[in-house]
């Protein structure tokens, strides 16, 4: 399996006023291409700042985070700005869609930034918005005026129009409903089978299942790991495979 | 006490917008009473100040011999109340005056020496003397205020006063402030007192002439005018004589106009620039509330469903912005109550009396109720949209007010850069805020034009000021030095000489003779300029019609047009000596020296009636004129005349004429840039903080995306710069097309009915791109606040 990032001895910490918090302490992994990594833990285990780390949107306060064969723990913001927008896609648990511009826009803006040919990334953008089930009548449409499902799988497109290496998904699917929780998962797996690598955060075990490598985070270092085989649809051993390695995890 | 509440909750969430309008009352506040109260009490004080010496309502000065005519017509005048004679002694050559303890502060320009007894006080103008010195000696003399006021001259220092070329040093012992003579603006000459047998020593010296001064109090002051036009017409009627000089005649109401024109001229200027501001305001109110009902809908809707009434809401706003106002607006009262000692020194330097500045309750209120008012009406107005939001609107967070019709600039079908595009993107989709922010600075921009306008023409150019001012302009200026030698230099040869010269552009004869004009039952007595050739004259002050070309052809100012009742075209008929002769009026003029009065004719048509008239002074114009002194030099070599003719350097009389305008000026432009700057960083700073704190989201998440913080600067700059662009380039083009129209119109108002002012391309672009500069290098140290977000946090903090 191809490493595509590997991450030695990660610390973080957050100083509030005198009390110092170590939320990550000497954390090691890696995560691997074609790979659907989740991050499981309780809340407030650290997970989104694990994977704000992973992603480069937020600086280790120790340690070594290597991309391929760049070190990106020692960038500058701007530095990691160019890495996020070459290697990094990314979903929020909000569509977090800029809500002055049109969908189309939103897309737009982050091809633009890798690339040139306006039309060649307007007809990925359509090609990938149909995949999504997304029509042309919402091409113009503002983010106020599409439902939470909607908006969030158009986000999904908006992360992936430049291809990127690695898409990160934090909580992608929390605020939304289970229909829509549904079909974003769909898309997100549909994806993976196409051979996307996905790091998702999720504390829900039916967005847990998706993944083919389960992490566990807990007490600010992995404390174990579960390989899955690809997922498929109405696996119910698959469920309960999950299941019990979280019940063991303490979930 | 419930909408007090919410008032405050929101002066505090938009403490920006508060500081800029707190900011902006002010200033305006400080203008606009600073300058009413000065226009509005710049007339009744220089009354008082006059009235409180027993001040003279005329002043006339006069060859000796006459006394007993003189004295006699002074007597008849109806509201003759009191006069007093004095002896008094007029250059009538070169005279220099130069205080030796200050470097470089000479300059030509006559005195007027009378004589001064602290034992014995004059019963009409008995000045009181400021920063009297302890000894009255020999050596002291008294010098106007304005010396001390805009030259900085101090009690003690050394004083030297030069006649042809002969020194009399004195040392100052304080200064008097006479409103009838209280700048050279109006007239060029220094009053000064000195010690009784000094000027019994000095009155025999060369170029010294010894004169009779009648002061008259008159019953009503007002009447001065009339008193004045009576005196001359009789002087005409009665006193003929060859040996009859009227030095000056001066009289009260027209002096006092014309000390306070420049500094009634410049607060005008100052009071529109205020109004200016409160536009500004308006504007920046109109689109704070905008915003703030637009981002704050669900907020509303929750007070409303709470049950708050819709008007409750709307008096929330409406109070938040008179509560401000108010602040600001005593504030502003407070700072020019403060700085009104500095102001007063600006008024002073103008008018040359000492100007003391008291609160005007009046002007209080008209400026507080002024500002409040519109304020009221403008919040009033605006938020009035309030009313038509329901709770179920609000809470549906507002889907009505967003703007969803169009989507500007596609990304599809931009040719721009990405980032440009965003930046163009939000500046259209936020249609309303653009224009608001262009009309500011649109506004602003063309007051600028306005300003540097009267500056690079009064200030830098100065031909628009001479023009308006009316005294024409030669290079050097020929007289006799002495009064004895009258008529025996023939000066029209002397001319004809000089035009050979190879510097020499022109040479021209000159003189000034009085003469009385009529129609019908008018007439007015007038001191007639007399040009060799008045078509050759340099000064364009005509209004209407044409120059004097032929010797039966007069022109004449709009003031004596309007009080004899002619107009160009008509035919008067012209007394001198008692001949007369009849005229066509040409053309009009105008000017603001000598009160307005002018009257020209060519030296034949002088000659005309009477020919006894002959000139007495050449003026000479050259072809290069950078270094006049040196050419004095030079010609008076080569012409051999030195002992006979004075040579006057007239760049210099000039200067000192246009001295106290000018210092006003300076002081003007730079209070101007200082607010035009201040007013667009506030603008920029105001609109770009509010959008970073509204997007921050939007930023945080391009940021993630990987957008680098220069990035979404320039999105940043790209939204604003081009509005304040296109608002600067509104408001020259406008300036370009406009400025020399209005500055016309309230110029008239001043009563001058013509001011060309040129307007150059420097100016006009040189604001543009200093506007563009200041905003783009606003816009982008405004914008650096986005490096302070981070898109981990921004996502992280809900
Ligand atoms: N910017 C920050 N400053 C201080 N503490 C933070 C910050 N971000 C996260 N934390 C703290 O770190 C811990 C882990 O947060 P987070 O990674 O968001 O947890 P999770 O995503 O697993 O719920 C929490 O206790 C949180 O309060
Ligand atoms: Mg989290």
């Amino acid at each position: 399996m191809d490493k595509l990032l590997e991450v030695k001895d990660l610390c973080k910490t957050f100083s509030n006023g005198n009390v110092q918090q170590h939320v990550l302490k000497n954390l090691n992994i890696e995560i691997y291409k074609g790979d659907f990594t989740i991050i499981m833990g309780s809340s407030g285990s650290g997970k989104s700042t694990l994977l704000y780390a992973l992603s480069g949107m937020d600086k280790p306060t120790l340690g070594k985070i290597t991309y391929g064969d760049e070190e990106i723990s020692g960038y500058s913001n701007d530095k990691l700005a160019l890495f996020r927008r070459k290697h990094c896609g990314f979903i929020f648990q909000q569509n977090y869609l800029n809500d002055t511009m049109s969908v189309m826009d939103n897309i737009m803006v982050n091809g633009l930034l890798v690339q040139k040919d306006r039309k060649a990334i307007y007809n990925k953008a359509c090609e990938l918005l149909s995949k999504v089930n997304i029509g042309e009548e919402s091409y113009n449409k503002y983010p106020g005026q599409l439902s939470g499902g909607e908006a969030q799988r158009v986000s999904i497109v908006r992360s992936i129009i430049n291809s990127p290496e690695l898409l990160f998904g934090d909580e992608p699917t929390g605020a939304l409903n289970s229909q829509n929780t549904v079909n974003v998962l769909d898309v997100m797996t549909e994806l993976n089978n196409q051979g996307q690598s996905i790091v998702m955060v999720t504390h829900d075990i039916k967005s847990a299942r998706r993944g083919n490598r389960i992490l566990y985070l807990r007490d600010g270092v992995i404390i174990d790991e579960l390989r899955l085989d690809k997922y498929v649809s109405g696996d119910r051993e698959r469920h309960v495979k999950v299941k019990e390695f979280l019940e063991k995890m303490g979930w | 006490m419930k909408t007090w509440l919410i008032a405050k909750s929101n002066m505090k969430k938009k403490k920006s917008n508060v500081v800029v309008l707190f900011l902006l009352i002010m200033i305006a506040t400080i203008l606009l009473y600073s300058s009413i109260n000065i226009v509005k009490n710049v007339g009744s004080f220089l009354d008082d100040k006059n009235e409180s010496v027993n001040g003279a309502h005329l002043d006339i000065i006069t060859s000796k011999g006459f006394d007993k005519e003189i004295s006699d017509i002074i007597k008849s005048i109806k509201q003759y109340d009191d006069y007093i004679k004095t002896d008094t002694l007029i250059p009538t050559a070169d005279a220099k005056i130069d205080n030796t303890d200050i470097k470089g502060d000479d300059e030509t320009m006559p005195v007027c020496l009378n004589v001064y007894d602290p034992e014995h006080k004059d019963r009409i103008c008995n000045y009181k003397i400021i920063d009297e010195g302890k000894e009255w000696t020999e050596d002291s003399i008294i010098l106007p205020y304005y010396l001390k006021t805009v030259k900085g001259y101090k009690t003690g220092e050394n004083f030297e006063v030069t006649i042809d070329e002969q020194k009399e040093k004195f040392k100052i012992y304080g200064f008097i402030e006479n409103v009838m003579i209280s700048n050279p603006s109006t007239i060029s000459v220094y009053e000064c007192f000195i010690e009784k047998n000094r000027f019994d020593d000095i009155k025999d010296i060369d170029g010294l002439s010894l004169m009779d001064r009648f002061r008259v109090r008159l019953t009503d002051m007002n009447k001065s005018g009339d008193a004045s036009d009576y005196f001359m017409s009789e002087i005409n009627k009665n006193v003929d004589s060859e040996q009859f000089i009227l030095y000056m005649e001066i009289f009260y109401n027209n002096m006092k106009t014309g000390a306070s024109l420049f500094i009634s001229i410049l607060m005008a200027i100052l009071a529109i620039f205020a109004v200016l501001i409160i536009a500004v305001a308006l504007i920046v109110i109109r689109f704070s509330l905008n915003m703030y009902i637009e981002s704050n809908l669900p907020n509303i809707g929750i007070l409303e469903s709470m049950g708050y009434t819709s008007s409750q809401l709307r008096m929330a706003s409406v109070i938040e912005y008179v509560i401000i106002t108010v602040v600001s607006i005593v504030a502003g009262l407070l700072t020019a109550f403060g700085i009104s000692e500095k102001i007063a020194v600006i008024v002073s330097n103008s008018v040359g009396v000492k100007w003391e500045s008291s609160i005007d309750a009046v002007v209080i209120v008209i400026s507080a109720v002024a500002i409040l008012s519109v304020v009221l009406l403008i919040s009033l107005l605006t938020s009035a949209k309030i009313k038509k939001i329901t709770p179920l609107d609000a809470l549906r967070n507002g889907i009505h007010t967003h703007n969803f019709s169009k989507n500007h600039l596609p990304l599809l079908k931009s040719r721009l850069g990405v980032n440009s595009s965003i930046g163009i993107k939000s500046m259209l989709r936020q249609k309303r805020q653009s224009i608001s922010i262009a009309l500011i600075i649109a506004l602003v921009v063309f007051s600028g034009v306005t300003v540097f306008t009267l500056y690079y023409n009064f200030v830098v150019e100065q031909d628009a000021l001479i023009n308006l001012v009316g005294l024409e302009k030669p290079d050097i200026m020929l007289k006799a030095k002495n009064n004895d030698n009258y008529g025996s230099i023939d000066f029209t040869k002397k001319c004809e000489k000089l035009r050979e010269d190879k510097n020499v552009k022109y040479a021209m004869t000159y003189t000034v003779s009085s003469m009385i004009i009529k129609n019908k039952d008018k007439n007015m007595n007038i001191a007639t300029e007399i040009y060799e050739k008045p078509d050759r004259v340099e000064l364009d002050t005509l209004i209407s019609g044409r120059v004097v070309k032929n010797d039966n052809e007069i022109t004449i100012s709009n003031l004596v047009a309007e009080k004899l009742g002619v107009k160009k075209g008509d035919t008067v008929i012209i007394e001198s000596s008692k001949q007369e002769k009849s005229y066509v009026i040409v053309g009009i003029t105008q000017r603001t020296s000598n009160l307005g009065i002018s009257m020209v004719m060519s030296q034949e048509g002088a000659e005309r009636v009477n020919s006894k008239i002959i000139p007495d002074t050449a003026y000479i114009y050259l072809k290069d004129a950078s270094d006049i002194k040196g050419e004095i030099e030079r010609i008076k070599k080569d012409m051999k005349d030195g002992d006979e003719i004075s040579y006057t350097n007239f760049d210099e009389i000039y200067e000192n004429i246009l001295s106290s305008f000018t210092a006003s000026l300076n002081i003007l432009c730079v209070v101007f840039v200082i607010v035009t700057i201040v007013v667009i960083s506030l603008i920029i700073l105001l609109v770009i903080k509010m959008k970073i704190v509204r997007e921050k989201r939007n930023m945080g998440v391009f940021k993630a995306l990987g957008f680098t913080t220069m990035q979404i600067i320039w999105q940043n700059v790209m939204s604003f710069a081009p509005v304040i662009s296109f608002g600067s380039l509104i408001g020259v083009i406008v300036g370009k097309m406009a400025v020399n129209k209005g500055c016309t119109m309230m110029l008239s108002l001043c009563g001058i009915a013509k001011a060309n002012l040129s307007i150059p391309w420097f100016i006009i672009i040189g604001l543009f791109l200093a506007t563009t500069v200041v905003a783009f290098v606003m816009c982008i140290l405004v914008s650096t606040g986005v490096r302070k977000i981070e898109p981990y946090k921004m996502i992280t903090e809900q």
